[in-house]
């Protein structure tokens, strides 16, 4: 463990985007639990450029943005974390089953996850969530199915690196059963490159429910930066501001997820570079 | 290379039908009447619908209809797009060629431009030019393509006006001729600029890795012992070994390029694809949905059949080992 | 008396990175004639590969320098060459063949486009085709060989098509690192065979470097046998190898013919070789030799004749009466 936090540290991309995410958490807590606060309010000021009294500006219906960019960060970390969760236990249990034991199922496997490669996926998720509704829980959803074959393959060739060592032998001949084996023994050393790609998986998670979004696939009650992005568009000409700050904080939410993708995977494994 | 061509011939053939099949489950297992996705919630001639329902079989069992979905498809009947008024697989195939009109020129660019930048910095490999393609290649991965389209027309359509925001020809003006494409290349500047700085970033970034690798090579130290000159090293033999993770990063990305277009097109209201896209998802017309997806889908596989082949060309090792394999 | 086509006086060619230096090359004497085959060699380490590369200039500036002596090739002195200075004379008069044909054929290019290249950069107004064909049939490749790739090729084959390459620039001096390492035993002897051949054709002088000792002392006249940077003994093969005189050369011989010591164990030579970036002055054997007296650390010495052993040189104080 000591190992793991004096390479993480050392990159220093990773510490920083650790930091942003640690505040971003913190921010979405604080304005979710935040009385008082009302970033739907409609005021007066409409599309008044960034100025003291409104850091970033305001928006068509006078709503500071300010706020709307704080308040999107609940979204965005929500969907991330709770879509890469969700990829990565459908990948770990597929994968892991489909290196373990091989035959049909791994076929099966490998066949449909590379059917998932080829197709655009984001055109896949557009068709999906305009079809079944543009609720968070259907984006979440679209979004683990197509996250889970990337997880499934790293999470295969790990297990099926490790299933050859030695211990897995001598654990058998104490009498654990197959499934057993595999839950308590293989996966647990398997975690590593899993951990690294879950995370990357947090940032294309974001990357997408903002695409969505921004296609106007997503709920207008609910704040999202993509969401806010598709209502700037239309004010391009007249308030550059509306544009500029949501797509920043996409932005800059996605590189941290992904350094600290990086960090994680080259501090637990220091003999690969992840990317 | 015959055996190499046949073999993936044979393997594209399973993927277009699972794409069609899954295309078909879509269509059934989202949840309301599988008649919706097949006409849409935009107002339609009546009796239209009933006739849809007739077509695709939707009250015979499931298997049937699988079947007379994939006669319909053969025949290229992808439905009719009343919010277009024309059928959706030519509606289609007519705005894909914008698309693509924007797509290659930037593909293009951004394949130039980072083997460039590989090229200067490797050399100086560790230095400041070469972080910098590493750090570029993060961020570029990072950026949402649709923001990155924004930001650059509010400065350079808007804050500077200097080039045309929207739409592929001025609207007020209709030309014919040079003045014409003139108009056009200037419109396209914007979306493919676009297009090109997103993809130099992972460009440069393999080029970079893959043209250091071919310069550590020992082949390379046998071509010098030949008494070659640096440049023809380069040339001849670095380079040709170089390329091959290039092109292959760019031909199988090809589906995350089509998308990014896609993207791009909403900002710009370029008539392609993407416009197609965000202008059905407004009218709720489903088929027309579906058809890009369809077209979309076939498009990549199609594209990666050309990269495998094109990678055959390229490295006769990969020829062999297929050969070996049959 | 032919003249030296290959003259190295005590070269000292250092890597220096942040803060160490480490002498590959530490004062190293060695010259091959017109016609002639020499042998080097030594253990990994000794400083026999980075020889080799010297000799074409292949070592980048920035990696490691000539710090002193001098190198002359054909007569010309290339102590201070530019790479420019160099490229001029790779191929042609010295040209080299290594050691792993497979990485060090480039695999996207056919195998008689690679020799082509050499005959177009040395010979401009040879008719092409039959000259790469004339290669071809001189190493004893087929033809057809011309279109394949490396990859399509044996081990034996690939050899020698880098042989071709080497031959297709018309060198005086072939410096062949290794050129049989990679090959299995059968394919080697093949190879040395065709190396011999094609010497006695071509009127070639050879430089061959191996750790092998049976490989060198089969196909060369003169041996080299380097140590830690230094040439420390050198004479006719015979006298090398049937009467060697530094207590190094004897302990490479008797382990290389297994032989066992009084206890019957293989005898073997003791300690490890000597860190190159921590060498102390004097003869860097001493840590290591049966012999060592107490000149030995304090200084190298300089060459002199064998005692009790053959006509050959040996920088040894065992074989100085002081």
């Amino acid at each position: 463990m000591r190992r793991f936090w004096q390479r993480f540290l050392a990159y220093r991309a990773g510490l920083a985007s650790g930091g942003y995410v640690a505040l971003l958490a913190v921010v979405a807590l604080v304005t979710f639990f935040w009385p008082g606060l009302d970033p739907h309010q409609i005021s007066d000021t409409a599309m008044a450029a960034p100025s003291l009294d409104h850091l970033f500006g305001t928006d068509e219906l006078g709503r500071d943005m300010l706020l709307g960019v704080l308040y999107g960060s609940q979204v965005s970390l929500a969907v991330g974390v709770s879509a890469a969760v969700g990829a990565t236990l459908l990948g770990v249990m597929l994968g892991a089953a489909a290196g373990f034991w091989g035959g049909w199922l791994d076929l099966a496997v490998m066949r449909i996850s590379e059917m998932f490669q080829v197709v655009p996926s984001f055109i896949l998720a557009a068709v999906i969530v305009s079809l079944s509704g543009t609720g968070l829980t259907q984006v979440v959803a679209v979004i683990v199915l197509l996250a889970w074959p990337q997880i499934a393959r790293i999470t295969r060739g790990e297990v099926m690196r490790i299933k050859q060592l030695e211990f897995v032998d001598a654990v058998r001949c104490l009498g654990m059963r197959e499934w057993e084996i595999l839950a308590t023994e293989v996966v647990p050393n398997a975690v590593a490159p899993v951990l690294a790609a879950g995370t990357l998986v947090v940032a294309q998670a974001i990357l997408l429910e903002a695409s969505l979004s921004f296609l106007g696939l997503s709920s207008a009650d609910i704040i999202s930066w993509g969401r806010m992005l598709n209502a700037g568009q239309r004010f391009l000409f007249n308030a550059w501001w509306m544009s500029v700050f949501p797509g920043l904080a996409i932005f800059l939410t996605v590189l941290a997820f992904n350094l600290l993708g990086d960090a994680v995977g080259s501090a637990l494994n220091p003999r690969t570079i992840t990317r | 290379m015959g055996r190499y061509v046949l073999a993936r011939l044979a393997w594209a053939g399973p993927i277009v039908i699972a794409i069609v099949v899954a295309t078909f489950l879509i269509i059934h297992l989202v949840p309301g009447d599988p008649i919706q996705a097949l006409v849409g919630d935009f107002p339609t001639p009546p009796g239209y619908a009933e006739q849809v329902r007739k077509d695709f079989g939707l009250d015979q069992p499931l298997s049937t209809q699988l079947w007379l979905y994939l006669v319909n498809l053969s025949q290229g009947n992808l439905g009719f797009s009343f919010s277009n008024r024309q059928p959706v697989l030519n509606l289609v195939l007519d705005r894909a060629q914008y698309t693509l009109l924007i797509m290659i020129p930037a593909l293009t660019f951004a394949a130039l431009l980072g083997v460039m930048m590989a090229l200067a910095a490797a050399p100086r490999a560790g230095g400041l030019f070469d972080s910098g393609i590493t750090a570029l290649s993060v961020v570029g991965f990072s950026i949402p393509i649709f923001w990155l389209g924004q930001i650059l027309m509010i400065a350079f359509a808007i804050q500077l006006p200097w080039l045309p925001a929207q739409g592929m020809v001025s609207a007020r003006e209709s030309l014919t001729g040079w003045p014409w494409a003139r108009d056009v290349l200037w419109h396209m500047v914007l979306p493919v600029f676009s297009i090109t700085i997103f993809y130099v970033a992972i460009v440069a970034r393999v080029a970079r890795a893959s043209v250091l690798e071919a310069l550590s090579q020992d082949f390379v130290l046998t071509a010098r012992a030949k008494g070659l000159s640096r440049r023809t090293v380069l040339w001849q033999h670095v380079l040709p070994n170089a390329m091959i993770p290039v092109v292959t990063v760019i031909g199988y990305n090809f589906g995350h390029s089509l998308t990014g277009a896609i993207l791009v097109e909403t900002v710009f209201a370029w008539p392609g694809l993407g416009n197609l896209f965000i202008t059905s998802i407004g009218n709720r017309d489903y088929p027309v949905l579906l058809g890009i997806f369809l077209v979309t889908a076939i498009a990549v596989v199609i594209a990666n059949l050309i990269t495998d082949i094109l990678y055959a060309a390229l490295d006769p090792r990969v020829r062999s080992s297929y050969g070996k394999h049959a | 008396m032919s003249r030296n086509i290959l003259e190295i006086e005590s070269l000292r060619l250092a890597y220096r990175t942040r803060g160490t230096v480490a002498y590959a090359m530490n004062g190293a004497t060695l010259h091959v004639r017109e016609g002639e085959a020499v042998g080097l060699v030594g253990e990994s380490g000794s400083g026999k590969s980075t020889l080799a590369r010297a000799t074409l200039g292949l070592i980048p500036a920035k990696i490691a320098r000539i710090e002193s002596g001098r190198m002359a090739i054909d007569g010309q002195d290339v102590t201070r060459f530019s790479e420019d200075e160099w490229q001029a004379i790779r191929g042609n008069p010295v040209a080299m063949v290594f050691q792993d044909p497979l990485s060090y054929l480039n695999p996207v290019m056919r195998v008689g486009k690679q020799i082509a290249e050499s005959v177009r950069m040395h010979a401009p107004r040879a008719p092409l085709e039959a000259r790469v064909a004339e290669l071809l049939s001189l190493v004893k490749l087929p033809p057809a060989a011309v279109d394949a790739y490396p990859h399509e090729l044996s081990g034996g084959m690939r050899q020698r098509a880098l042989l071709a390459i080497a031959l297709g620039c018309g060198p005086k001096l072939l410096v062949a690192d290794e050129p049989t390492t990679a090959l299995d035993v059968t394919t080697q002897a093949e190879i040395l065979a065709l190396i011999r051949e094609l010497r006695e054709r071509l009127g070639m002088a050879l430089l061959l470097i191996s750790h092998d000792l049976g490989i060198v002392a089969s196909a060369c006249d003169r041996i080299y046998v380097m140590y830690a940077g230094h040439t420390i003994e050198w004479g006719q093969a015979a006298d090398v190898f049937g009467k060697p005189a530094h207590p190094y050369t004897v302990g490479l011989l008797k382990a290389a013919q297994a032989a066992r010591n009084a206890e019957g164990r293989f005898a073997t030579i003791a300690g490890d070789p000597p860190n190159l970036a921590e060498l102390s002055p004097g003869c860097p054997f001493t840590p290591r030799c049966p012999l060592a007296r107490a000149e030995c650390s304090r200084e190298m010495p300089a060459p002199g004749p064998a005692l009790n052993a053959g006509a050959q040189e040996v920088r040894c104080w065992a074989h100085r009466q002081a």
